[in-house]
């Protein structure tokens, strides 16, 4: 994780390329909604769609992170080494991961206290802890989800177009945005089977300091997507030793 | 006129030393510290030394891509930083063998491709391509995308993509570093080959032994600088490295003899000695073993080698 | 010392080259058609968020429909500046510098697949947006919209190629792209200029991308904020700038690359 932590450390100019992205867009979308309603928004309503642009990039991170560290690891040979060293090559994978889940957090808590501030005041900031312990918690499955999104950088030997179909999705249908309940209903199911509308939402709700803690019950099923991406990780690995098609 | 001409060429690098966590010092690399050399037209010219020596720093600046900090650098006659362009028509370059391609292009796609861009028309580039798919052995090969190709397929690919452009000089920075023998031999001829036909090699390689089968000239670099240069014959005769002479006795024990004797890979003794005068004293040996009343299984003198040549010159 | 005839053999090289590319990229085309519909109700649903009674104004969802045209636009060319970064990692820029092609040369290949992405993309999206949302697919003056697309698209070329220099040291050059491919278009002429409030609309007309972008919009929607006449030649004349200082700077660039001996700017 160290290893992982000094890579990120050295490229903070794009960590702050990244902060500016929810405010700028955020931004826009609001002056395009003062234009369409003739000033009738709010700043609540900013907030709402900063918190969501901000989760949107922490998706976006994460899941082009997974493709790159499998597709660079595919093309420096560094994925061989991480196979045949004596750690477990899922402790790498995972370290990488974890890495980029409290990068994530990070990003987050720096971009969403900003905006708590200046709708809700400083006396809100205090709700950025329980986001903290929310967010540890629920990028769990994202670390799974985005195995899963690692894998198929593999088997389609492209980042890109891996990433860009997954971050699509989940930014239509997660709710990022706008309230899911705009959606047809097919996307609607889509979103919710995806572990940021939970995020998303949840964090909005602690940040707001109506979050209950029972909320988290029903997001337990989240974790299957990690035990997913682990089962399918070590497919994944016992394939490429066999080299039975699975191209690494 | 000489093909190549360096005087006083200098190289710098800055690189971060990492102090502590929050704190980098920069330190000063001198990459190449004040090279001067000379390459006739026509030859094989081979630059050995360790890594980090300066090897791919000056392959880089004689083939443009790379400014100098110092000094100056004439290529065929031409300026390579006043006259950069002028250089780049007529040189070919080889610098990481299983890199420059597009992947997802067949070999000879790529080779056209290149052709195109060195200002070939296509039917040109076509015909020029194909020719150099028979010449580095690739043939049918090249119909296949680059992705499948093996490490050897690749280098030979790199030198094919040389030569597209029928340079007056190439630069080859080990060409055949992770080879297979026959690749490897392949290459080697090719080199031979290109020199014969009047072209101009410059190359690097870690390989002494191709180094010495090739070259026609060779220069020591370490630590930026150049160590020593000239033929492979007169390097070894400047240091004075000796020949190595192996007389097999025919005898059950070690006779009495006044040349130091170890056992050779029959059992046999073997009258071993540095020397020399290896003419001179193979009769000597041999008078010797005769007038004892010995028969001579076998002989052998052994040439010094450029990797003593090396290994000398580099732990001075 | 490189003639016409050089230049434009090398110009056909890198866009056959790009052709071939592109079509053994398949996946990336299908990438393309699976993300085009979540794109546009992603973008259509954001903006409509502050108010969801809009969907019903077909002016609105017309404005907004070319508006993810000019960001699709927008993307397909930046994404382009990648590009280089790549072929600098797979050794394929130096040996092509080594030819005597410039970097603008070398972007053209990869361009291509920008021009066919907008080709294919940009009608799908309308397509979509007519099918998912009800707006209309027709041009109100169609001659304005070619001459626009046209000043856009060497607009565009040369912006990317200028990013790509700038790109090229970049690990991450990625996380850029994507926030630059959303501020470009929609803090310059996106969104219907018309509608914003007076002291935005005074600071969009500061973006010289507005000058390129917003006849886009207008030629498809017939709003033009400021006259044809006058827009349009002001977007020529902003290609001639940048061409000028692409220039300079691909100058500049490369040979701090060279004498840094790795294509890093920073």
């Amino acid at each position: 994780m160290e290893a992982e932590l000094k890579v990120f450390i050295r490229e903070a100019g794009v960590f702050l390329f990244m902060a500016f992205f929810p405010f700028i867009t955020s931004l826009l979308s609001y002056c395009a909604g003062m234009a369409l309603t003739g000033g009738q928004v709010t700043p609540a309503q900013w907030f709402y769609q900063l918190v969501g642009f901000t989760v949107m990039m922490v998706a976006f991170a994460m899941s082009s992170s997974s493709a790159w560290y499998f597709r660079r690891g595919m093309m420096t040979g560094r994925l061989e080494y991480i196979l045949a060293s004596p750690v477990s090559p899922l402790v790498a994978v995972l370290s990488s991961a974890l890495t980029n889940v409290i990068f994530n957090i990070v990003y987050f808590i720096l971009i969403a206290s900003i905006g708590l501030v200046l709708v809700y005041g400083i006396g809100h900031l205090v709700n950025v802890i329980g986001v903290i312990l929310f967010l540890a918690i629920t990028l769990m499955p994202v670390i799974g989800f985005n195995l899963l999104v690692g894998i198929a950088t593999i088997i389609f030997r492209e980042p890109e177009p891996v990433t860009n179909v997954i971050n699509s999705i989940v930014s239509a249908a997660s709710g990022f945005t706008y309230p899911i309940i705009l959606l047809p209903s097919f996307l609607q199911a889509l979103g919710q089977a995806m572990p940021y509308s939970y995020i998303v939402n949840g964090a909005r709700e602690i940040l707001a300091g109506s979050f209950q803690l029972a909320q988290l019950s029903p997001q337990i099923f989240l974790l299957g997507y990690l035990a997913l991406g682990l089962v399918f990780f070590r497919l994944g690995e016992v394939a490429y030793v066999r080299k039975s098609g699975v191209h690494w | 006129m000489n093909a190549i001409t360096c005087e006083d060429l200098r190289k710098f690098f800055r690189a971060k030393v990492k102090r502590s966590f929050f704190s980098r010092e920069d330190s000063l690399i001198r990459a190449l510290d004040g090279v001067s050399l000379g390459v006739e037209r026509g030859v094989v010219f081979s630059l050995v030394g360790p890594n980090g020596a300066g090897k791919t720093t000056m392959v880089k600046i004689l083939s443009t891509l790379l400014i100098p900090d110092g000094g100056r650098a004439e290529v065929g006659g031409y300026d390579v930083v006043k006259q950069a362009n002028h250089v780049r028509r007529i040189i070919g370059l080889v610098l990481a063998p299983d890199k420059g391609f597009y992947t997802r292009l067949t070999g000879i796609e790529n080779l056209v491709y290149y052709g195109r861009l060195y200002g070939l028309s296509k039917e040109e580039a076509v015909k020029k391509a194909e020719q150099l798919l028979e010449l580095t052995g690739l043939g049918a090969d090249g119909a296949r995308l680059y992705e499948e190709y093996s490490l050897g397929m690749r280098a030979k690919l790199s030198i094919a993509k040389a030569l597209i452009n029928d340079p007056e000089i190439v630069f080859l920075d080990e060409p055949t570093i992770g080879l297979d023998p026959l690749s490897a031999r392949r290459i080697r001829s090719l080199i031979k080959d290109l020199a014969t036909q009047g072209m101009t090699v410059f190359m690097t390689s870690h390989n002494m032994w191709e180094v010495e089968a090739l070259s026609n000239t060779v220069a020591v670099i370490k630590s930026g600088k150049i160590v020593a240069e000239g033929s492979p014959a007169e390097l070894k005769e400047r240091l004075r490295l000796s020949y190595r002479l192996e007389v097999e006795i025919i005898a059950d024990k070690s006779p009495d003899i006044n040349f130091p004797v170890t056992v050779g890979e029959r059992g046999y003794p073997v009258v071993t000695m540095e020397t020399d005068r290896p003419g001179e004293d193979l009769v000597k040996v041999i008078d010797e073993v005769r007038r004892l009343g010995y028969s001579v299984g076998g002989v052998r003198v052994l040439e010094p080698s450029l990797e003593e040549v090396l290994t000398r010159v580099l732990s001075r | 010392m490189f003639g016409r005839v050089e230049s434009i053999g090398r110009v056909f090289a890198e866009m056959e080259r790009g052709l071939t590319t592109y079509a053994r990229y398949r996946i990336w085309l299908f990438s393309d058609l699976m993300s085009w519909p979540f794109w546009t109700i992603f973008f259509f649903l954001s903006f409509l968020m502050y108010s969801p009674s809009l969907l019903a104004s077909q002016y609105h969802l017309n404005a907004f429909s070319w508006a993810f045209f000019t960001f699709i636009f927008v993307s397909s060319f930046i994404w382009s500046s990648v590009f280089l970064a790549t072929s600098a990692q797979e050794g394929i820029l130096e040996y092509v510098l080594l030819t005597g092609s410039s970097v603008r040369q070398h972007m053209l290949g990869r361009m291509v697949i920008s021009i066919l992405d907008v080709a294919v993309g940009g009608p799908a999206l309308l397509l979509i947006s007519a099918v998912g949302f009800g707006t209309r697919l027709s041009v109100a003056y169609p001659a304005l919209m070619v001459v626009s697309l046209a000043v856009a698209g060497v607009f565009f070329y040369i912006f990317s190629s200028i990013l790509a220099v700038l790109l090229v040291s970049l690990r991450s050059p990625w996380i850029i792209i994507n926030v630059a491919q959303f501020v470009i278009p929609f803090t310059s002429g996106a969104i219907p200029v018309e509608a914003l409030p007076p002291e935005i609309q005074g600071a969009v007309l500061y973006s010289p991308f507005f000058y390129i972008i917003h006849p886009i919009i207008a030629s498809a929607t017939g709003l033009f904020f400021i006259p044809p006449e006058i827009v349009l030649p002001v977007g020529g004349l902003l290609c001639l700038a940048i061409y000028i200082v692409g220039r300079f700077l691909e100058k500049v660039l490369l040979r701090r690359a060279l004498r840094r001996g790795k294509f890093t700017l920073f």
